[in-house]
């Protein structure tokens, strides 16, 4: 019971990557050891921070403010150089949009991604009808030995939707409504519920 | 969270820890004669109790479920505790912990099960429904906004395969066997970009807060 929590296990807690056994000896651990509690706090802001960045990394330099200010930098660095490629990919984009036009009746939208937390007080802001939504689900403190199902429910507790879980989960485009994302251990417990708005 | 908890980064790895707090803050607990002095009604015994989980407990259940009655909860667990082992519920009581964790957890599930109930009962007797309002306060927001800058700023400056790593690492989720393998890393190379990339996210955090003191210092 002295030895505190190593950075790993603090850090597979967040993801929500733990064994049960570890899950509970860490989280008896946090009960008594203060200095664990702000340890954890620490690499919980640092997780999500490196997760939203690398989101907006990985969505391209289009997409994420940072990436954003990144790009038009470089472009005012050097654009004289660039200006050959990005007309070619912007021709590239124009064919691809003409060939898409022809081939499919109706353009898929992009998934919108929203960030559903397990510390109450950061639920995310409405997200929008008729788009798939990506939802990144935040597993701190679920082990990783069992499985798990999820459902979307409407305001009415109607399911309306189920999914496998993992970190990030598809959904197919909700109609607008208030709506409840919950996560069962296989026995049937509910764990965790996530409350979702989605606006037109 | 305040501003300085969510800036002040303290990234430490456990040989980090100074050795004080490292191997000698948590104190060893036998519970037997703290559970059987409960038992027997001492109130000491019970401050004690108190004492020693009262914070953990808020934390845990303000995690889970907010700040709001969480005074009204942690009273609700001790209680439970309390009862359980004065009516002899707790057969081991070297499980002390792992039974407070228990109560906690069944505490915060009872919790998400009554307000799915209370909406049920809620939505069929009105057309709509209301949520609270959990948006992040402004505060909370802004630290947020400032944390993922600077994440942003660490991935930008960072080697390619170095940020790769941590892109399939916290954005992917994969485990640092499968990355290691396909990306030809040994588990300290591993351990070093991202304890690295810490590091300089507690570093850069650090300075972000300095230079916003000395600026509002200024102005005082």
């Amino acid at each position: 019971m002295a030895d505190h929590v190593t950075e790993e296990d603090l850090e597979q807690y967040c993801l929500g990557g733990l064994t049960e056994v570890r899950c509970a000896r860490l989280e008896e651990h946090l009960l008594l050891c203060e200095t664990c509690r702000d340890r954890l706090t620490e690499t919980e802001n640092f997780v999500g921070a490196m997760r939203q960045a690398s989101r907006q990394i990985s969505e391209g330099p289009l997409k994420g403010r940072a990436a954003g200010i990144v790009a038009s930098r470089t472009w005012r660095q050097s654009w004289p150089g660039q200006l050959a490629p990005m007309l070619i990919a912007a021709l590239l984009l124009v064919c691809a949009a003409v060939w898409f036009g022809r081939h499919s009746s109706v353009p898929a939208p992009l998934p919108f991604a929203v960030e559903l937390t397990a510390v109450r007080g950061a639920a995310p802001g409405p997200a929008p009808a008729g788009r798939p939504l990506s939802l990144e689900l935040d597993l701190t403190g679920l082990s990783d030995g069992q499985p798990f199902a999820g459902e979307v429910v409407d305001a009415s507790g109607a399911r309306v939707a189920e999914f496998a879980v993992s970190a990030s989960v598809r959904l197919q485009a909700l109609s607008p409504g208030d709506y409840f994302v919950r996560i069962y251990k296989s026995s049937g417990e509910l764990l965790r519920e996530y409350a979702l708005t989605v606006k037109r | 969270m305040s501003e300085a908890t969510a800036l002040t980064l303290n990234v430490q790895s456990m040989s980090d820890l100074p050795e004080s707090t490292a191997m000698h803050e948590v104190p060893q607990h036998a519970w037997s004669p703290l559970v059987e002095r409960v038992r027997a009604g001492d109130r000491a015994a019970m401050e004690e109790l108190y004492g020693l989980f009262s914070k953990g407990i808020r934390f845990y259940l303000c995690r889970q479920l907010g700040p709001q009655d969480l005074d009204d909860r942690v009273h609700d667990v001790f209680l439970t505790i309390t009862q359980a082992i004065q009516s002899g519920e707790l057969r081991e009581p070297e499980r002390l912990m792992g039974y407070v964790r228990t109560v906690v957890r069944r505490q915060v599930a009872a919790r998400i099960d009554a307000n799915v109930h209370a909406r049920r009962r809620q939505a069929s007797l009105d057309d709509g429904i209301v949520l609270r309002d959990h948006s992040p306060d402004p505060e909370r927001l802004a630290i947020r906004g400032e944390s993922i800058e600077v994440a942003l700023r660490i991935l930008n400056s960072i080697a390619k395969r170095d940020r790769e790593v941590l892109v399939r690492f916290y954005l992917n989720e994969q485990p640092a066997e499968q990355i290691c393998r396909e990306m030809g890393l040994t588990e300290t190379q591993f351990r070093l970009i991202k304890s690295r990339a810490k590091a300089r996210f507690g570093e850069l955090g650090k300075a972000r807060l300095s230079r916003k003191v000395g600026f509002a210092a200024r102005f005082r």
